[in-house]
C-alpha cells in the first residue's frame, strides 16, 4: 500500500526546499555593523498592503541615514504574537534600542510598553492607545511618544464633502472599519459630527467592512440593489474599502454618480479621484509617519531627547492631515512619484513641525 | 498483501458502491436538493416579511453575483470534504493566485503583459498548492489538516513576498471584462460559476474519479484493504480544490480591478460551511458540487438579508452563527434515533 | 495492513509507557529547535528571556492541552479562541455585578458553555466541527456586542487575574497555573476511567459505545474542558495585556491546532496526550518567534511558519500507527 523508499524522496525534496526557503530569505543584511545607539525596531501589522509598504519606507530613510538595518516584525494583526517576536528580539540584549510599533490593537499597547521598559526600550506607539493610558503616565521613561492622525477629522472632512458635493441635501451609507480599533470609531464619530452641521444628509446605514476590499465590495452591491438610486454617496473609512465600494458601482456603470469618499491617501485611492470614481480621500502621509515615529524612539534611545522634559502634547499627538479632491490631487500624485528621502538630521532639527496638535481628552473613547 | 487483479482497481470500486450511486442518482429531485431549497424559501421569505426589499429582482440578481465565487469555492473544496478530509489553504492559494495573476497580466506597477499566458500561469501555481497538499497527504501520510493548515500560510507568506509594495492594478481586458461583461442582466463570473460547479457535479457523478472520491469517503480503510489505489484520487482531489480556489482569487481580482494580497480573507469557512450545509441537509448526507454551491447561497442570502433588514454589525455575526446551527440541527432531527457516529 | 488497525486499537492504552515512547520524537525537535535558536542567538536560552518566553507561550500551550481532548474522542473544538476573547471582555464586563471573584465565575461559565456544546453536538447528532464553528461566529458577535468594540482596563481587585499577573520566586504565576492544569487533567486522563473511556471513543465509536461508554457524558465534559481550557488562556491573556478587547484571542485557533498536531496528538482521535500537547505547545510557540531569531526578511515570516509546521509534522508524528489518514 505504501512504499517507505517513496517517502524517503518526498521527506528529503521537502527538507531541501525548506533548506532552500530559509535560505534565500534570510535578510544578509540582518548583522550589519551599528552606529551610535542600538537597534531600530520596528512592529507593523503586515507587510502585503501599500500604508504599511510606505510606513516602512520612512523607517528606512531614518535607518539608512544613520547606517542601520531595522529589525521588521510583523504581528499580522495580532498583538500576542507582537508580544512574542519583541520577548525573542529583546532575548538577544537589548542596548538604546529603539522601537516603533503599532500595537495592533488597543488591548496590548500597555503589555508592549511595559515589555519594552523591562528591556529599557524606548517606545513610541501608533495608532492604538486606549483612553486612560498616556506616555506621561504609564512607564514615563520608557514610553516615549504615541502619535496618530485624527480620525474624527478625517470622517468629518469626509461627510462635509459629500455634503457639499450633494448641496447639502441626499442619502448615504458608511462603511466602518475593525470596530474596536480607534480610526475606525473615530472616523465614524467624524462622519456623525458632520452630520449634525448638514442635516439635510441622511445615513441610511451603517456596516462593517473590517477594513477590507472584497468586503467592502459585498455590502456595497447590497445597498445598491437594496437603495437603488436612492442612495447617493458612500463612506468608507479607508481607502481599500473606498476601491470595493468602487468596485460595485463599476458592475452598474454607477462609478461617479454615486460619490464615494475614503481615507489615507493611498496611491490607487489618488489615481480614483483624478478619474472621478471617488470624491475625496483624507491624505494621511504613511512615510512621513515611519519617519518621525522611529526618530522620536531612536532619539530618546540615544539621549538627544529626555522624554521627562517634553510636553503633553509632545508626547501625544496627531500628525497633519488634509483632504484631497480633484483641484489638489497633482500635487498629491507627483508628491508620491518623488517621495522625500528623510535622515534623521533633518528629523532633528523639529520632530514635531508636522505635528497637528495635542490628542484631545475622549478621542479614544468608544462611547 | 497484494491481492490477485483480474479487474481493474476502478472498476471493482465501482461495483461495490453501484448500488448506493444508483440510490444517490436515481433519488428524485426533491431529496437531493430539497432541505436546501427548503432553507432558501424560508429565509427569504422571512427577510422579505421584515424587510419588505429582499425579493426585489435587483436584490436577487445581487445575491446572486455575490454567491457565485463563493459557490466556485465550495464546489472545488466538496472534493476534499466528500473524502473525508479537509482543506484549510483555499485562502493562502486565492492571495498566490491573485497575486501571481495581477503581476503577470497588464498591470500598473510593472511591464508585463502575458494576458491569457498570465491567467493560465496563475491558475498553474494554484494546482501547484494542491498537488502540494494532495502529496503531502497522501503520499507523505499527513493529516490533512495539518497539511492545507501549512500550506494557507505558505500561500499568505507567497502573496506576501510578490506583493510590490504598491497595489497592483490590473490592466488586462479579458480579466477584467469577466467582471464588466453581462449577459441577461448578470455578469460573466455568474456563467463562470455556473460552468465550473455543472462540470464538478458532472465529474463527481459520472466518472471514476467522481465514485472514487465518494469512495474513499465512504470507508476508505475497507477500499485500502481491498487493494485500490487511492493515492492518486485524493492528490487529484486536492489539485480540484486548489483549482477552484484559484479560480476564485482571479474572478475577485477581476471583480476588484487589482491584485490582492488579502482577497482570500473569511472566504475558507463559509465555504466549507457550505460545503458541509449543502451535504447535511441533503438527506444522507453525502453531498455534492450542486448541493456545496446551494450551501453557499444560502449563506450569502443570509448575509444579504441581514443587511437589508438592517440587523446591527455586532448582531449579524450572532444571528448567521445561530441560523446555521438551527439549519443543521432542523435538518438532523429524524436522525437522533439511529445508532450513529459523529465527530 | 492489519498490524495497522491492530494497533489502532484498543490496545494501544494499556501500556502506558508507550505513550512516551511514541513522543520522544516531538521532544527531540523542541530541543533541536532550541538548540538551533541558541546557536544563531545566545541570549534566547537565558533564564530570563525563557522565563518570558514562557508567559508568552501560556496562553497557546493551554489552547492546545484544552484542544486536545475534544481530538482525543475525534471531534475538534475551533470555538476556543472565541471563548478566550469572550472572558477578558466578561471579567470587565460582569466585574461591577460579581466583583472580585469574576473570573474565577466566568471560567466556570465556559465550563457550562463547553458542556453545552459538547452536548449539542453529540444529542443532536452534528459535526463538531459545525457546531464550534458556529459558536465562533456567534461568540465573536457576542464579545463584540458585550465590549462596545472597546478595549477596556482589566479590573484591579480581581483576584485571579491579579495572581496570575504575579511571580513565584521568578517564575511567572501563569505558568504555575499552568503545571497545576497539566498535573490535574493528567491525572484525569492516566488513571481514571474517565480518561481510559475517552482513547476507547477515539480509538472507535461504536466499539466503545457496545462496551457501554456513555459516550454523551464523555463528550460533553471533553468540551468542558476545551472550553474551560480556553478561559484560563483568556485569563492568562489578560494578566499580561491588563486590558480585554473582543478580538483578544484573534488567531490563536490556528496556532493551537499546529501545537495539537505537531506533539503528536492523531488529528483522527485515540492517539496523544497531555505531554504531547505541552510539547507541542512549546513547539509552536517557539516556531512563532523563530523567524525573528533567525532574522528572516519580514515578508517571508509566514513561509517560514508553514513550511516549519509541515516540517515538524513530518518529523514528529508516528505515522506507522494510523490506518488511515484524512
Amino acid at each position: 500500500m505504501f512504499k517507505p523508499e517513496m517517502t524517503g524522496l518526498f521527506r528529503k525534496a521537502l527538507y531541501a526546499c525548506a533548506g532552500i526557503v530559509a535560505v534565500a530569505t534570510i535578510s544578509p543584511a540582518a548583522n550589519a555593523a551599528e552606529a551610535k545607539g542600538g537597534k531600530l525596531i520596528v512592529g507593523i501589522d503586515e507587510t502585503a498592503s501599500e500604508y504599511w509598504s510606505e510606513y516602512l519606507q520612512g523607517v528606512h530613510d531614518i535607518a539608512d541615514s544613520l547606517g542601520k538595518d531595522p529589525v521588521v516584525l510583523t504581528s499580522n494583526y495580532q498583538g500576542d504574537q507582537l508580544l512574542a517576536q519583541l520577548g525573542a528580539t529583546y532575548a538577544t540584549g537589548c542596548r538604546q534600542c529603539a522601537l516603533a510599533t503599532d500595537p495592533s490593537s488597543n488591548a496590548f499597547v500597555k503589555a508592549v510598553v511595559a515589555r519594552s521598559a523591562k528591556s529599557k526600550v524606548r517606545v513610541v506607539t501608533l495608532w492604538n492607545r486606549p483612553e486612560d493610558i498616556h506616555p506621561w503616565d504609564t512607564y514615563p521613561d520608557y514610553w516615549v511618544a504615541h502619535t496618530s492622525f485624527d480620525g474624527v477629522m478625517s470622517g468629518y472632512q469626509q461627510a462635509m464633502a459629500l455634503c457639499k458635493a450633494l448641496g447639502g441635501k441626499g442619502q448615504i451609507a458608511a462603511i466602518e472599519g475593525v470596530p474596536s480599533t480607534p480610526p475606525a470609531y473615530q472616523r465614524i464619530r467624524g462622519l456623525k459630527k458632520a452630520l449634525a452641521e448638514c442635516p439635510g444628509l441622511k445615513l441610511l446605514d451603517i456596516q462593517v467592512g473590517d477594513w477590507q476590499e472584497t468586503k467592502a465590495q459585498d455590502i456595497a452591491r447590497t445597498w445598491v440593489a437594496h437603495y437603488g438610486t436612492g442612495l447617493q454617496g458612500i463612506f468608507a473609512s479607508n481607502d481599500a474599502m473606498a476601491r470595493g465600494a468602487v468596485a460595485a458601482l463599476k458592475e452598474k456603470g454607477l462609478n461617479g454618480k454615486v460619490l464615494v469618499t475614503g481615507s489615507d491617501g493611498s496611491n490607487i485611492a489618488l489615481e480614483m479621484v483624478k478619474s472621478g470614481d471617488m470624491l475625496v480621500t483624507i491624505w494621511n502621509d504613511p512615510v512621513l509617519q515611519g519617519a518621525i515615529s522611529m526618530s522620536i524612539a531612536y532619539a530618546a534611545a540615544i539621549g538627544d531627547i529626555d522624554p521627562q522634559k517634553l510636553t503633553h502634547a509632545q508626547r501625544d499627538f496627531y500628525l497633519k492631515e488634509e483632504p484631497i479632491t480633484k483641484d489638489n490631487v497633482d500635487k498629491y500624485l507627483a508628491l508620491k512619484k518623488s517621495q522625500p528621502k528623510y535622515t534623521y538630521a533633518e528629523m532633528k532639527q523639529d520632530f514635531w513641525k508636522d505635528s497637528a496638535g495635542q490628542i484631545p481628552e475622549g478621542a479614544n473613547d468608544n462611547k | 498483501m497484494t491481492p490477485s487483479r483480474t479487474r481493474s482497481p476502478a472498476s471493482r470500486a465501482a461495483q461495490r458502491w453501484s448500488p448506493l450511486l444508483a440510490g444517490l442518482r436515481g433519488r428524485p429531485f426533491w431529496a437531493q436538493f430539497g432541505g436546501s431549497v427548503a432553507a432558501l424559501i424560508v429565509l427569504s421569505a422571512g427577510f422579505q416579511l421584515i424587510s419588505g426589499s429582499f425579493l426585489t429582482l435587483g436584490n436577487l440578481r445581487s445575491v446572486v453575483e455575490a454567491a457565485a465565487v463563493p459557490a466556485i469555492i465550495a464546489a472545488g473544496i466538496s472534493f476534499v470534504v466528500i473524502m473525508g478530509a479537509i482543506d484549510l489553504s483555499v485562502e493562502g492559494v486565492m492571495a498566490t493566485a491573485s497575486m501571481v495573476a495581477a503581476l503577470l497580466v497588464a498591470n500598473g506597477v510593472n511591464t508585463n503583459h502575458l494576458g491569457v499566458l498570465g491567467i493560465l500561469l496563475a491558475l498553474a501555481v494554484s494546482l501547484a498548492f494542491g498537488l502540494a497538499n494532495g502529496i503531502l497527504n497522501a503520499l507523505m501520510r499527513m493529516p490533512s489538516l495539518i497539511v492545507t493548515l501549512g500550506m494557507w500560510f505558505i500561500g499568505l507568506g507567497t502573496a506576501a513576498v510578490l506583493f510590490p509594495q504598491r497595489v497592483p492594478q490590473i490592466r488586462d481586458d479579458l480579466l477584467l471584462g469577466v467582471a464588466r461583461h453581462g449577459l441577461l442582466g448578470f455578469s460573466l463570473v455568474v456563467y463562470v460559476a455556473l460552468v465550473f460547479v455543472a462540470s464538478a457535479q458532472a465529474v463527481l457523478s459520472h466518472t471514476t474519479f467522481g465514485r472514487m472520491v465518494y469512495a474513499i469517503g465512504g470507508d476508505e480503510a475497507l477500499l485500502a484493504s481491498s487493494g485500490l489505489r487511492t493515492r492518486g484520487i485524493k492528490i487529484a482531489a486536492f489539485c480540484v480544490s486548489s483549482l477552484f480556489a484559484g479560480v476564485g482569487g482571479l474572478l475577485l481580482s477581476a471583480q476588484l480591478g487589482s491584485g490582492n494580497a488579502n482577497i482570500g480573507n473569511g472566504h475558507l469557512f463559509p465555504a466549507i460551511s457550505a460545503s458541509v450545509l449543502g451535504g447535511t441537509l441533503l438527506t444522507g448526507g453525502r453531498g455534492g458540487a450542486v448541493q456545496s454551491a446551494l450551501g453557499a447561497l444560502i449563506l450569502e442570502v443570509l448575509n444579504n438579508g441581514l443587511i437589508q433588514i438592517g440587523a446591527g454589525p455586532y448582531t449579524r455575526n450572532i444571528i448567521s452563527g445561530a441560523v446555521i446551527l438551527t439549519a443543521f440541527a432542523a435538518s438532523g432531527v429524524h436522525r437522533r434515533q439511529l445508532l450513529r457516529v459523529v465527530k | 495492513m492489519t498490524q495497522t488497525f491492530e494497533a489502532r486499537g484498543v490496545a494501544g492504552f494499556a501500556d502506558t509507557w508507550l505513550p512516551l515512547i511514541r513522543n520522544a520524537g516531538p521532544l527531540l525537535f523542541l530541543l533541536f529547535l532550541v538548540a538551533g535558536s541558541a546557536i544563531i542567538a545566545p541570549g534566547v536560552v537565558q533564564f530570563d528571556s525563557l522565563l518570558s518566553f514562557l508567559s508568552d507561550a501560556a496562553p497557546v500551550i493551554a489552547l492546545v492541552i484544552g484542544g486536545t481532548f475534544p481530538i482525543l474522542a475525534g471531534s475538534i473544538d475551533l470555538s476556543v479562541a472565541g471563548i478566550a476573547s469572550v472572558t477578558g471582555v466578561l471579567v470587565v464586563v460582569l466585574n461591577p455585578v460579581l466583583g472580585p471573584w469574576t473570573s474565577v465565575a466566568v471560567v466556570l461559565l465556559a465550563l457550562l458553555f463547553g458542556a453545552m456544546q459538547g452536548f449539542v453536538h453529540t444529542w443532536l447528532q452534528l459535526p463538531s466541527f459545525i457546531v464550534t464553528l458556529a459558536t465562533l461566529s456567534i461568540l465573536s458577535g457576542v464579545a463584540l456586542l458585550l465590549s462596545n468594540a472597546t478595549a477596556e482596563p482589566i479590573p484591579s481587585d480581581d483576584v485571579l487575574v491579579g495572581m496570575l499577573g504575579n511571580a513565584l520566586a521568578g517564575v511567572p504565576d501563569t505558568a504555575v497555573v499552568l503545571a497545576v492544569m497539566v498535573a490535574l487533567l493528567g491525572l484525569l486522563l492516566r488513571f481514571t476511567r474517565i480518561g481510559r473511556d475517552i482513547y476507547a471513543i477515539g480509538a472507535g465509536e461504536r466499539a466503545a459505545l457496545m462496551s457501554g461508554v456513555h459516550v454523551l457524558a464523555i463528550r460533553t465534559l471533553l468540551f468542558a474542558i476545551s472550553a474551560g481550557c480556553a478561559a484560563m488562556a483568556g485569563l492568562f491573556l489578560v494578566s499580561v495585556t491588563s486590558f480585554s478587547s473582543p478580538t483578544l484571542a484573534g488567531n490563536l485557533l490556528l496556532l493551537s491546532i499546529v501545537g495539537v498536531v505537531v506533539g503528536g496528538t492523531a488529528i483522527s482521535g485515540g492517539v496523544g496526550g497531555l505531554f504531547a500537547a505541552v510539547v507541542g505547545g512549546l513547539i509552536t510557540s517557539w516556531l512563532r518567534v523563530v523567524a525573528v531569531i533567525v532574522g528572516v526578511v519580514p515578508t517571508a515570516q509566514n513561509i517560514i511558519f508553514g513550511v516549519a509546521a509541515l516540517l515538524a509534522v513530518a518529523v514528529t508524528t508516528d505515522r506507522k500507527k494510523l490506518g488511515v489518514i484524512k
